[in-house]
């Protein structure tokens, strides 16, 4: 949601879609089954329509299950118990740990809080466990995109 | 289609997930489409739900999956500690639909803090108190005063809605947070109260009509007061028997009448009434419209300072009833996404969210979920937080 709703929206970086969509049809860009349900709920309609044009990317949850449950018993943090809705962090890690990934978020690790409510957010849980993490910047830099 | 595996959960914990939620086994079971039996079943570990069947679960519950594996329920305080006592309520005993809303508002508050320390703003503690051994028409003046609202401008308000969204957004900017939640129903609760601080919050039932809230408002705004003046619990530590606590729930009654309506501003109102006189609905609802609060609290009000005797007070009581009960329900008005997400929240609590977001302190999911509202709407948010108060409209 941070590529299309905030940060770059679609009608002003258009060439960043097509290179997205060159990502997906390289099987190169995946994301878990519940990031799809969270977007359902607060996405745009651009979003949505995006997600479900592109249907493939999303891992089924059950696939992640056991990995996330291994990275979640690991990071109690990543779990807030009171929450009343699903976290996919987990399982974002989890995906990018099965398949060799790097992950992509827009989320700051703890140190970069002034009053984190937890010690482990994505980036510092990739940080622990070896993982490359970065955020959408980084994966056009990476892939040595220009506009 | 082939079947989906089943999921090893632990029992336990899904157990206690259904009782934290407050459904009975049958509900869920109804909800899944699955015999009661599977569910009982699924709780003591015969049989393990499906994946699709554990993520409906999740869903209807409102859990995160993951939770459903840890090796132990967690341990959380429970609800009956965060709210004030509320009459015909046994804690633990709470609907549903009032166990969410109750979850609701808690995360929203301790969202709140986080936000507020994230961002460097400084938080005070809720600072006005009262006691049950002061005058209420004190304690009610007192409030009054630290509301900052002069009597001009209460009836001035052209209407309902103007007044509540007045009164709100002077109790918000004394250091509470006000909430509405919706989906309970008002025989259950019409209002609670948070018993924290600081950031105590005050919540009212949206089902609400705009009149009502502004009074339960300011009687929740007591029971505040009380628990800042160590007078009063968390229901599941209050005790009181209840003629005790009936004592409570008339000194908040009063001393909301008595800010809402003060001594001087009703004197003003009312030429040579005497006690002993006889009260019809139209006399009383004339004075309730003057001052934006319902008939009822108006009678309460007049009651208390003597000019409406009990007797007097129960046979109007009576009729009033009567004539409520031939009126048709009255429909909430239309609201817009971004008016019904301030409205639940309050202006405060979505400003803070969009100054985060603006500081790159929340994600936009984190944003949308703390609002509950799609992303697509936060523009708009802005425009609506920018325009102020005057853009009041009726609604959830």
């Amino acid at each position: 949601m941070d590529w299309q709703a905030r940060h770059f929206p679609v009608d002003v970086f258009v060439g960043l879609s097509g290179r997205m969509d060159d990502l997906v049809l390289a099987q190169r860009l995946l994301a878990p089954a519940l990031v799809r349900e969270e977007l359902d709920k607060v996405g745009t309609a651009g979003l949505k329509q995006w997600t479900d044009d592109h249907a493939g990317i999303f891992v089924r949850t059950g696939e992640l299950l056991e990995q996330a449950q291994v990275i979640q018993g690991q990071f109690p943090g990543l779990l807030d118990p009171k929450a009343e809705f699903e976290e996919a962090d987990a399982y974002v890690v989890a995906l990018a740990r099965m398949r060799d990934g790097i992950v992509i978020t827009e989320e700051t690790p703890a140190s970069e809080k002034r009053n984190p409510r937890r010690t482990h957010f994505i980036p510092d849980v990739c940080r622990d466990l070896g993982l490359p993490c970065i955020n959408l910047l980084g994966l056009m830099r990476r892939e040595g995109w220009r506009f | 289609m082939p079947s989906s595996p089943s999921i090893p959960v632990n029992p336990e914990v899904l157990r206690w997930a259904r009782k934290e939620s407050g459904y009975p086994t049958d509900r869920v079971a109804n909800r899944l489409n699955v015999k009661e039996e599977r569910v009982r079943a699924w709780e003591k570990g015969e049989r393990q739900p499906t994946e699709r069947q554990l993520e409906e679960l999740a869903k209807f519950l409102r859990r995160p999956l993951g939770i459903f594996f840890l090796p132990r329920p967690p341990q959380l305080l429970p609800l009956g500690g965060e709210y004030r006592r509320l009459s015909g309520i046994t804690p633990g005993q709470e609907s549903p639909e009032l166990r969410i809303a109750l979850r609701q508002m808690l995360s929203r508050r301790e969202n709140a803090l986080n936000l507020m320390e994230e961002l460097g703003d400084k938080v005070a503690s809720f600072a006005l108190r009262a006691h049950m051994r002061e005058p209420a028409a004190e304690v009610g003046a007192r409030l009054r005063d630290a509301t900052g609202v002069e009597l001009a401008t209460q009836l001035a308000w052209p209407n309902e809605w103007r007044a509540w969204a007045g009164w709100r957004a002077a109790v918000e900017e004394m250091g509470a947070f006000v909430f509405l939640f919706p989906g309970v129903t008002l025989e259950e609760v019409r209002g609670l109260a948070i018993l924290r601080d600081p950031l105590p919050v005050v919540a009212i039932n949206s089902k609400e009509m705009p009149e009502a809230r502004s009074f339960t408002l300011f009687h929740e705004l007591v029971h505040v007061m009380l628990a800042a003046g160590k007078e009063e619990l968390p229901a599941i530590r209050e005790r009181r028997p209840a003629r005790e606590w009936t004592e409570v729930e008339r000194f908040a009654e009063s001393v909301a009448s008595h800010a809402l309506v003060p001594e001087s501003a009703l004197r003003d109102a009312l030429p040579s009434r005497a006690a002993d006189r006889s009260w019809d609905l139209p006399e009383v609802r004339s004075l309730a419209r003057r001052f934006r609060i319902t008939p009822l609290a108006m009678a309460t009000r007049l009651r208390g300072s003597g000019f409406m005797t009990w007797p007097k007070y129960n046979a109007w009581r009576q009729k009033w009833d009567e004539f409520v009960g031939t009126l048709r329900p009255r429909r909430g008005g239309f609201a817009t996404p971004v008016e019904k997400a301030v409205n639940r929240a309050g202006r405060p609590f979505a400003t803070l969210v969009l100054e985060a977001l603006a500081a790159n302190r929340i994600t936009s999911v984190d944003a949308s979920r703390f609002l509950d509202l799609k992303f697509e709407h936060f523009g708009k948010l802005g425009d609506h937080l920018r325009e102020g108060a005057s853009g009041v409209r009726q609604g959830e």
